[in-house]
């Protein structure tokens, strides 16, 4: 039997367990997208394809490319290198800046 | 009691009042002689005091005004993030229950292919996607 028929084989509770899986992880990069005005939708359902692998990607693009900071007057998640938050218009010291 | 003079007089103590006419000798003299109007006069200078003393300017702390609107828009965009996000897991529920009808029902090649092309794919796609995004937000300047 091919490697690919043994997949019928596999038991009803793997494939549910995954889709679990899939679904928690998928919700959790939703959320965490729409915090960071990233485009929750987009990343949402990239996050429901596969697992671990596109977590690590967009915590490599969210966390380490596209890095943000918090404003410490509002708290917002703003681009790292900004000079001023564009939410409540706080303006960054150098020293809060790269 | 009151005479027509005294409502004439009244009436114009009244337009002295919003300083719309002015005090001059003949109503001063009324006043004066006139018990009604100058209890008059002295009730509606006392009004005036008052008015005055309500109308001080209140200081406006526009930072609290704006700290409030803020607040409300922050509760307003959770519960949108909220309900969102139960439409984002209805969508995925839906979405991963198909896929497991079709590997259960052995599409599992079909699958496996689906995820060959994902993962070959999208790294390119993200590639330029990064690009771009940092072009366009200058995000190393």
């Amino acid at each position: 039997m091919g490697d690919i028929e043994k997949l019928q084989e596999v038991p009803l509770i793997i494939w549910i367990l995954l889709a679990v899986v899939l679904l928690i992880q998928g919700s959790w990069i939703f959320y965490d997208a729409s915090k960071r005005g990233e485009n929750k939708w987009l990343w949402g359902l990239f996050g429901i394809l596969n697992t671990p692998s596109n977590l690590i990607v967009y915590l490599i693009v969210t966390r380490i490319i596209f890095k943000t900071k918090e404003c410490y007057k509002c708290g917002k998640n703003v681009k790292e290198n900004a000079l001023y938050c564009p939410y409540c218009g706080n303006k960054f010291e150098d020293d809060d800046r790269i | 009691m009151m005479d027509k003079k005294c409502t004439f007089y009244q009436n114009r103590l009244i337009d002295i009042f919003y300083e719309e006419d002015i005090m001059d000798k003949e109503i001063q003299e009324h006043i004066i002689n006139c018990h009604e109007c100058n209890k008059y006069w002295k009730e509606l200078k006392e009004v005036k005091i008052k008015v005055d003393k309500d109308n001080e300017e209140i200081p406006i702390e526009y930072i609290k005004i704006s700290q409030a609107f803020d607040k409300v828009e922050d509760i307003k965009s959770k519960r949108l993030n909220i309900i969102n996000l139960v439409i984002f897991i209805m969508i995925s529920s839906v979405l991963l229950g198909i896929g497991l009808v079709f590997a259960m029902q052995g599409f599992g090649r079909e699958i496996i292919y689906f995820q060959v092309i994902v993962h070959t794919v999208f790294p390119i796609f993200l590639l330029i996607f990064v690009k771009i995004r940092t072009l366009k937000e200058d995000y190393n300047g």
